[in-house]
């Protein structure tokens, strides 16, 4: 204690230092928890918008579009989608007459829990894709993480215009549906007060293959 | 003495070392929105540019003069060097007037669009203006007609009914060539 009090104001310039080296610390590792979170979501929704386009570029692929609609119609449920079937047919030229394989793709959406963002209580959804081969049986091939917040697919006219019955207007012209649009949010894994992104966004506008 | 002095100087020291990384701190947090902005950004060009691809070349191609020859390139529209094709169209499809805009030289220098990136609850909005030049061979500028145009859509965030300046740095700019088939 009298070293402490023979040299007061280094103790407490010493200690000031001290609080702030800590405070300091503290926001550091505020950073970097902010930085890992939005890095880790943003890797698993560029995965997940990597995957469906290459998935939605083959919408109807070798299908003949006058003849059969090559989707069903998106089902939507408080604003998401949450149900979307889509074919594309594979095809084999090496055989006389060419072989080919109907293959359907259908994205469910699952309710996986609630989360607080912003304060605020929103439903989180996991992106089930499972397919089938030749109308055999669906098997699961893949799928979101857990931390999907908004997930909605449109059909889409010339005009970026979403149509509300996307079935019905390609039975009466096939080539009224130009392209597909799908957005979707993902949630951070984790937050802390000050994190600026909680929620990173995607979209994109596909042209269906003639 | 010396003991307070170098106190005061560590003190120093931390406050400076504080300063730079609260500065890293809010650098990141902008750099973190504008990518998010980009995001959006981007899908929206890419909306604006499907929106465009799906018109025909020329409205010579609507009016049905063109005969599927070389002689075709003197039906195009050309306006002059600086600007190839008319400006200021108010294209109904991007809900700023009344004009048809039915084919891809009717965006060029159109009348700024405000088009809203909705997601759920959230929508962003942004400032889109098109730009549309005929390219040679070379994908090069060229100020006469050719069997090719360039469509630049050009995206740059927007705040309605706030003071708020745009996020991006710059725009957001997406290109594409568009050649005449025949």
């Amino acid at each position: 204690m009298i070293i402490l009090f023979d040299n007061m104001s280094a103790a407490l310039v010493g200690a000031t230092v001290m609080l702030m080296l800590l405070s300091l610390q503290l926001k550091l590792s505020g950073m970097n928890l902010e930085q890992t979170s939005t890095y880790m979501v943003k890797n698993q929704a560029s995965d997940l918008a990597t995957w469906m386009e290459e998935d939605l570029l083959k919408l109807g692929e070798n299908i003949d579009k006058t003849k059969e609609v090559p989707f069903t119609n998106p089902t939507d449920s408080a604003g998401v989608t949450i149900d979307y079937t889509f074919s594309r047919d594979s095809l084999d030229l090496s055989v006389t007459p060419p072989d080919t394989i109907r293959i359907d793709t259908r994205y469910r959406l699952n309710k996986t829990g609630t989360r607080i963002v912003d304060h605020e209580v929103i439903d989180v959804f996991r992106l089930v894709r499972s397919v089938r081969y030749d109308g055999g049986v669906w098997q699961d091939a893949g799928g979101s993480s857990s931390l999907i917040g908004f997930f909605k697919i449109e059909m889409l006219d010339r005009d970026a215009a979403p149509i509300a019955d996307p079935v019905a207007t390609a039975t009466a012209d096939p080539t009224a549906i130009h392209n597909t649009r799908i957005r979707f949010s993902m949630v951070t894994p984790f937050e802390t007060e000050t994190t600026a992104v909680r929620k990173v966004y995607y979209g994109s506008t596909l042209l269906i293959p003639n | 003495m010396p003991q307070t002095l170098l106190a005061f100087v560590a003190i120093m020291l931390v406050t400076t070392y504080t300063l730079s990384v609260q500065q890293q701190y809010v650098f990141n947090q902008q750099k973190d929105v504008s990518r998010e902005i980009e995001e959006m950004a981007g899908s929206v060009a890419l909306e604006v540019m499907e929106v465009i691809s799906a018109r025909p070349f020329d409205q010579a191609v609507l009016d049905g003069t063109v005969t599927g020859t070389l002689d075709d390139l003197a039906l195009f529209s050309f306006v002059n060097a600086t600007d190839h094709f008319t400006t200021g169209h108010a294209c109904s499809v991007f809900g700023t007037g009344l004009d048809l805009c039915d084919d891809l030289d009717d965006f060029h220098k159109m009348q700024t669009a405000l088009i809203p990136f909705a997601m759920g609850v959230d929508t962003v909005y942004f400032n889109v203006d098109v730009e549309v030049y005929y390219v040679d061979d070379n994908l090069e500028r060229i100020d006469d007609r050719s069997f090719s145009k360039a469509v630049t859509v050009i995206v740059e965030d927007t705040w309605p009914g706030s003071d708020l300046e745009p996020y991006l740095a710059q725009p957001i700019e997406l290109s594409r060539i568009f050649s005449y088939e025949f």
